[in-house]
Order: C-alpha cells, then sequence, then structure tokens
C-alpha cells in the first residue's frame, strides 16, 4: 500500500497545514541573517548619516548636514559625472562584447561549450589585485601594447595616454565584469529555443533581422539586468581608479572609501553611500519602466 | 639568440617583480624585503643574540600578547627565538592606517597589549587615553638608545611630567627620490618637480600627513600652528604636485614599482625605504636625498595599550627589542634607521647606507621629527581639515 494513500481527512489537513508553514519555516533563517546582517547594519549606516562627523565618531542631533556637504561640493559633482560616464561605458562595452560571446556559447559552440564556459569561470579564480595591476604591465609606456607597437613600427614613442586615466579603468573595470556577464547573458539565452531563430529564417528573416526581431527583444531583460548589474557596480570600485586612475580617473567609490577610513568622516561616508543607491535605484526604475512600456518584460518563450 | 633569451628572461623576471612589488602593501614589501636581507646579512648576530643584555632586569615574560600595528611591526621572525624561549605568543591585528588605532583600541571590542604611534600623533592621540605609562625600570635596554632618542624631544616619547609614554624602536627620513639613471646627479629642490618637463614624469604617495608636512616644511610654515591663509599656500601648492603626478599611489610600494618601471623618474614624498623596494623590482639606481628645503623624519615607539591584561610581558618584549641584535634586525627587516647605539654596526650594508649615523643630532636638524596639526582648534588649521583637503585634491579638486 502506498504510505498516505487511505488518510484521515484530519491528518491530511495537518499535512496541508505543514506544507503552507514549509516554506515560512525554510526561508526563516535565511530572512534573519539578512536581518541581522544586512538590514539592521545598513539602517544603522542610513541613520548615521543624518549624524554630526566627529574625529572616528558621530555626535546627535539628526541633522542634513552631511547630505548637504555631500551635494555642494564641487569635487563630489565631479566624481559623481565620472562615476556615471564610466559606468555607462563599462556598461555598454561589456555588454557589447559579452553579447556575441553568449550567443556562440549558445548556439554555435557546439562541442567548444563546455570548456570555454569553463575558462571563462576559471579568470575569476585570478586574484582581484592582479587582475587589476596587470593592466599596468600590459598598458604602461614599457609595457606590452606600446612595446608591440614600437617593435612594428606603428609609434615612435610610447603612448602616454593610455594609463592612469578613465581610459584605463573603464579597460581594467570591463575585464574584471566580462565573465559575469558573459554568464548572465548566456543563462539569458538558455530558454530561447534555436527552433526560434530556425523559424525566423525559414520564413525569410536575414541574420540582421533575426538579430533585431527575434533575438534582442528575447534577450532584452537579461541584458538590462547585466547592464544595471556593471552600471551599478562600476562606481563603488575604489582599487581600480586608485591604482589606475592617475588623477584624473577618480570615482565616487574612493571619496566613500576615503571618507570612511583615513578622514573618519563617518556620516559623509554613509550620505555619499545613499545618494549613490538612490540614483541607481532610480536607474533601477527608468529600466523597468523602458521595459515595460515596450513590453519587454512580459515576453515568454517556451522550447 | 642566446643572449637575446636570456635577456628576455631577465626582463620578464624583472617585470613579474615590478608587479609583486606593485600588489603588495607597504608592510608586506618590508616584511619581504627584510627577509631578503636578514638572511644574506644579519641572521648570524640574530642567532647570536638571542639572549643575554639586560634581559635578565626585565619583567618576566609569559602567555600572550595582543598586538595591534601594522604588519611587521611584531618582528615576527626577529623575535622569534625569545618568543620560543619564554612561551610567549602572538595574536597580531593589523592595520591599514595610523587612524585604524584609536577607534580599535577605543571601542574594537578587544583588549589590546601591545601598540605604536608615530610622533606626529602623539599629541593629539593623548587625550584618547590610549597608553599606560611605562616603567622605566622593567625596560633597562632604554639605557642602550641614541642619547636622541632618549631625550624627551618634542614630548614624544616622555610627557613634560617625565612620564614614559612610548619607546622608540625605528624611524626614517622623508624628502625627494629619484631615478638616477634618468637624472644623473638628482634634483636640488621639490620645487624642481614643479617644471613642465616633468609633468605626468613624478609620483607621490596617497599620504596625506606626509605630503602636507613636506608642503608646510617647503613654506617654512609650522605644522601646529597653521593659519587659514597660511593653510591656502600650503593647499595651491600641494594642489600643484598633484596636478603635475603621474598618479596618486595607493603607497610607498606602487611609487618603487612605478619608478622601477620608468613610469616616473621621481617622487615627491620620497623615502629611502623605496629605493630599497625598487632595487628588489630590478631597478638599483633609485636614490632618496633631503633637498634643499628639508625634509621630515618620522619615529615610530612602541606603547602599552591601555586596555593591556598583560603588560609586563610588553615590556619584556620592548625591552628585547632595544637589544642591538634584535634592532639591528629590525632595520633591516623594516628597511629602516635603528634606535639603539650597538646597533649600527651590526646592519647590513644596505641598510647602513641610508642614514648617517655619525650625527645623528644633525640628520634630524635636515628632516627633523615633525608634529600633526591640533585635531581639535578653532583657531588653527586642525588634522582633519588636512586629511578633508588631501581627500579632495586626489579626487582632482
Amino acid at each position: 500500500m502506498i504510505a498516505g494513500a487511505h488518510e484521515e481527512p484530519g491528518r491530511s489537513a495537518s499535512w496541508g497545514r505543514q506544507l503552507q508553514l514549509g516554506p515560512i519555516a525554510l526561508t526563516l533563517p535565511a530572512t534573519l541573517a539578512l536581518l541581522l546582517f544586512f538590514v539592521a547594519p545598513l539602517a544603522a549606516f542610513f541613520v548615521y548619516s543624518f549624524l554630526t562627523a566627529g574625529f572616528y565618531s558621530v555626535t546627535g542631533p539628526l541633522t542634513l548636514e552631511a547630505y548637504q556637504d555631500a551635494v555642494t561640493s564641487d569635487v563630489n559633482r565631479t566624481l559623481a559625472v565620472n562615476s556615471f560616464v564610466v559606468g555607462i561605458c563599462v556598461a555598454a562595452v561589456t555588454l557589447a562584447i559579452s553579447l556575441p560571446i553568449a550567443y556562440w556559447l549558445r548556439y554555435a559552440a557546439g562541442g567548444w561549450q563546455i570548456p570555454v564556459l569553463f575558462l571563462i569561470t576559471t579568470t575569476l579564480f585570478a586574484s582581484y589585485l592582479v587582475r587589476i595591476y596587470a593592466w599596468r604591465t600590459i598598458l604602461g609606456e614599457n609595457g606590452l601594447l606600446n612595446s608591440g607597437l614600437e617593435r612594428i613600427g606603428l609609434i615612435n614613442e610610447p603612448l602616454g595616454f593610455i594609463l592612469f586615466n578613465r581610459f584605463s579603468v573603464t579597460v581594467a573595470l570591463v575585464h574584471i565584469f566580462l565573465p559575469y556577464v558573459v554568464l548572465v547573458l548566456y543563462a539569458g539565452f538558455r530558454p530561447i529555443s534555436p527552433a526560434l531563430l530556425e523559424a525566423a529564417q525559414d520564413l525569410g528573416a536575414n541574420a540582421l533581422l533575426r538579430w533585431v526581431r527575434v533575438v534582442l527583444p528575447l534577450i532584452a531583460a537579461p541584458a538590462a539586468t547585466a547592464f544595471l548589474f556593471v552600471f551599478i557596480l562600476s562606481p563603488g570600485h575604489y582599487v581600480p581608479p586608485q591604482s589606475l586612475g592617475g588623477t584624473n580617473g577618480v570615482l565616487l567609490g574612493v571619496r566613500i572609501q576615503t571618507a570612511l577610513t583615513s578622514v573618519g568622516n563617518w556620516p559623509l561616508g554613509a550620505a555619499l553611500s545613499f545618494l549613490m543607491l538612490a540614483a541607481f535605484a532610480v536607474c533601477f526604475a527608468i529600466t523597468a519602466l523602458g521595459l515595460r512600456l515596450l513590453k519587454l518584460d512580459r515576453i515568454r518563450f517556451a522550447n | 639568440m642566446a643572449d637575446t633569451s636570456a635577456e628576455k628572461e631577465r626582463s620578464r623576471q624583472a617585470e613579474a617583480a615590478r608587479i609583486d612589488i606593485a600588489i603588495l602593501s607597504r608592510r608586506e614589501l618590508l616584511r619581504r624585503s627584510g627577509i631578503g636581507l636578514l638572511t644574506i646579512g644579519v641572521a648570524p648576530a640574530l642567532l647570536a643574540g638571542c639572549g643575554g643584555g639586560d634581559e635578565a632586569a626585565a619583567p618576566k615574560a609569559t602567555g600572550t600578547i595582543d598586538f595591534l600595528s601594522f604588519e611587521g611591526y611584531d618582528l615576527p621572525d626577529q623575535t622569534a627565538a625569545w618568543r620560543k624561549e619564554n612561551g610567549v605568543e602572538f595574536n597580531s591585528t593589523y592595520i591599514v592606517a595610523n587612524e585604524d588605532i584609536p577607534p580599535k583600541l577605543k571601542v574594537g571590542g578587544a583588549a589590546y597589549d601591545l601598540s605604536y604611534y608615530g610622533v606626529g600623533f602623539k599629541d593629539g592621540w593623548a587625550p584618547l587615553g590610549l597608553w599606560l605609562p611605562i616603567d622605566e625600570a622593567k625596560v633597562p635596554n632604554i639605557e642602550k638608545l641614541f642619547p636622541f632618542f632618549k631625550s624627551d624631544v618634542l614630548n614624544a616619547w616622555v610627557d613634560p611630567d617625565g612620564t614614559r609614554t612610548g619607546v622608540p624602536f625605528t624611524w626614517g627620513s622623508v624628502g625627494l627620490t629619484w631615478d638616477d639613471a634618468a637624472l644623473p646627479g638628482g634634483l636640488e629642490s621639490f620645487y624642481d618637480l614643479l617644471d613642465p618637463k616633468f609633468k605626468d614624469k613624478i609620483g607621490l604617495p596617497d599620504d596625506a600627513p606626509s605630503n602636507f608636512v613636506l608642503a608646510v616644511r617647503m613654506l617654512g610654515y609650522d605644522t601646529t600652528t597653521l593659519t587659514q591663509d597660511q593653510y591656502k599656500e600650503v593647499t595651491d601648492l600641494l594642489r600643484q604636485f598633484v596636478k603635475q603626478a603621474k598618479t596618486v599611489s595607493p603607497g610607498y610600494g606602487d611609487v618603487a614599482s612605478l619608478l622601477a618601471s620608468g613610469e616616473i623618474v621621481a617622487a615627491f614624498s620620497g623615502w629611502a625605504a623605496i629605493n630599497s623596494f625598487a632595487a628588489g623590482a630590478g631597478k638599483d639606481t633609485v636614490k632618496t636625498s633631503i633637498p634643499k628645503e628639508g625634509g621630515y623624519s618620522f619615529a615610530d615607539a612602541y606603547m602599552v595599550a591601555s586596555t593591556a591584561d598583560n603588560a609586563d610581558t610588553v615590556l619584556a618584549f620592548i625591552n628585547h627589542v632595544l637589544e642591538p641584535e634584535v634592532n639591528a634586525a629590525a632595520a633591516d627587516f623594516l628597511v629602516g634607521g635603528v634606535t639603539v647605539e650597538g646597533s649600527v654596526e651590526l646592519l647590513s650594508p644596505a641598510t647602513a647606507s641610508l642614514y648617517s649615523y655619525e650625527n645623528i643630532e644633525a640628520s634630524f636638524e635636515r628632516a627633523p621629527l615633525f608634529k600633526l596639526p591640533p585635531f581639535e582648534s578653532d583657531q588653527y588649521v586642525t588634522y582633519q581639515d588636512w586629511l578633508d583637503t588631501w581627500a579632495e585634491l586626489k579626487a582632482g579638486a
């Protein structure tokens, strides 16, 4: 006899209640951990942003002074523009490089799919600092790029403008985010059956039309997610700007890090962090709204 | 062809060393460079000198020392034999910057025994009650210090009332560093770095106190009584150096890396240890001197933390570090100066050449110890002002 095939109605109701409680019980530890280790510190950090700065200390009462300092500072405004420009560039370039790679992996890689995915994943194992400093040896005046160009006679003097500026920061950040975005987009392509592309081809769509009318609408939501992921996280990185940014490639993340550590101005660091968070929330809302208006968020695909 | 291959290999190794040196923290660099020097230079002396001296008069050492300072300042290899002999263990917490110390000692939630302070921070940290008075009778090797370090200069280690607050164990001078291969003979003045031909060819570290102290010295002002007008001049001067620089390096190791790779040819806030770091990366032509405007010196002192529950062992440790052999090994390891008279002849040639010990007072006249601005003041520019302004300057203001 199959267990439970002839259970009494009361007992069945008890199982039902247990099933109802199951998800809550299962997520309770994670919820508590999030509340304790994420929401609570974030709330405390939020309160800090309204306090007055001492030297590695804060005092009351609540004030908007830190926010006022954050938005009225010329330096912060410059860094915000820097961060926006670099964030957009990094996100756009990363997406542009990742899309064809992910597409190829999904539909054309064949037996290369697993090895290439493995290689992409292994790049994440390299030290973050090594990956950043490696660009110095590539872009430096005596680096691989300049040496190579000199050797083949394309330049007579090293190109000094490719390191220690926004360009080198952008290059390093693209390098850092590329594996993540490829994986996100590959996951986005997974549910899109090759049959859809074949059907479009059968109906007379050329390669460009297939991309524009079939692939892009289907991948729009994952691509937008990947774009936001990179755009939001880029300005927060403070090591690449410090190591490769020179004196004009500094981003807001450096300012926040400095405020929270060497300067010891915790309210300013907190205020800048929450202003960035608010700006990104607005970007997220605009993107979500755009996808909805274009009806790209409701596309469902089935194999 | 063989020569070319060997050259390529040497070039590859030098490049690898440059990457290596660039990604290390200053203290890690000190540790690594020190290990090499220690191996070839001072190890025999250290092994020979792991006991004796006036250590019998020091208190009995035992238990665990909870340590809070830069990595390397706990001198793990240099004091290994002493630790083993006395059964002392270290529980070390490493900091990234000086500013990490006050919050950890005040609200860190942990009881630290041994920490350190730089001379410049003494006045600012004193009101915070971070240290305990040191009983000099329990550190008899204080008698072995150079007279300069035994004195109460700037009240850096001894308060006006005679209370000892710290024991200096290493020091160094900061001035101008350059690559002698690119600039034979070097530069005489910091202002030479502002020559248009050096645009994007100089560097400076992300070290606000160091850069500000030098700029203040260049203009002939006093760091502790800086008025707003004077401060504007100082800031404007410093801004010129930042704008002239290729980049603001995260640390001194990074400055060495840039010199080694040829990205820059000179550095503001140069430090003699950079010579060693660059040599380790394959560039042995980097030199440091004190320019005509003068430089400054730092001296770091151990303190017994106010949260200490094992003070006697801390004092025994400090006493041991003042043994000439240990002090010399520490200087080699930290690429710094010694504070104990008898240790000079035990230094490796490379470390001994960093500073002149024949007339140590004269060296400190050209590059004096400094005090930081007041931490709070309605009248003068404060240390917080320096930090705020530096954060803006390096961000491009």
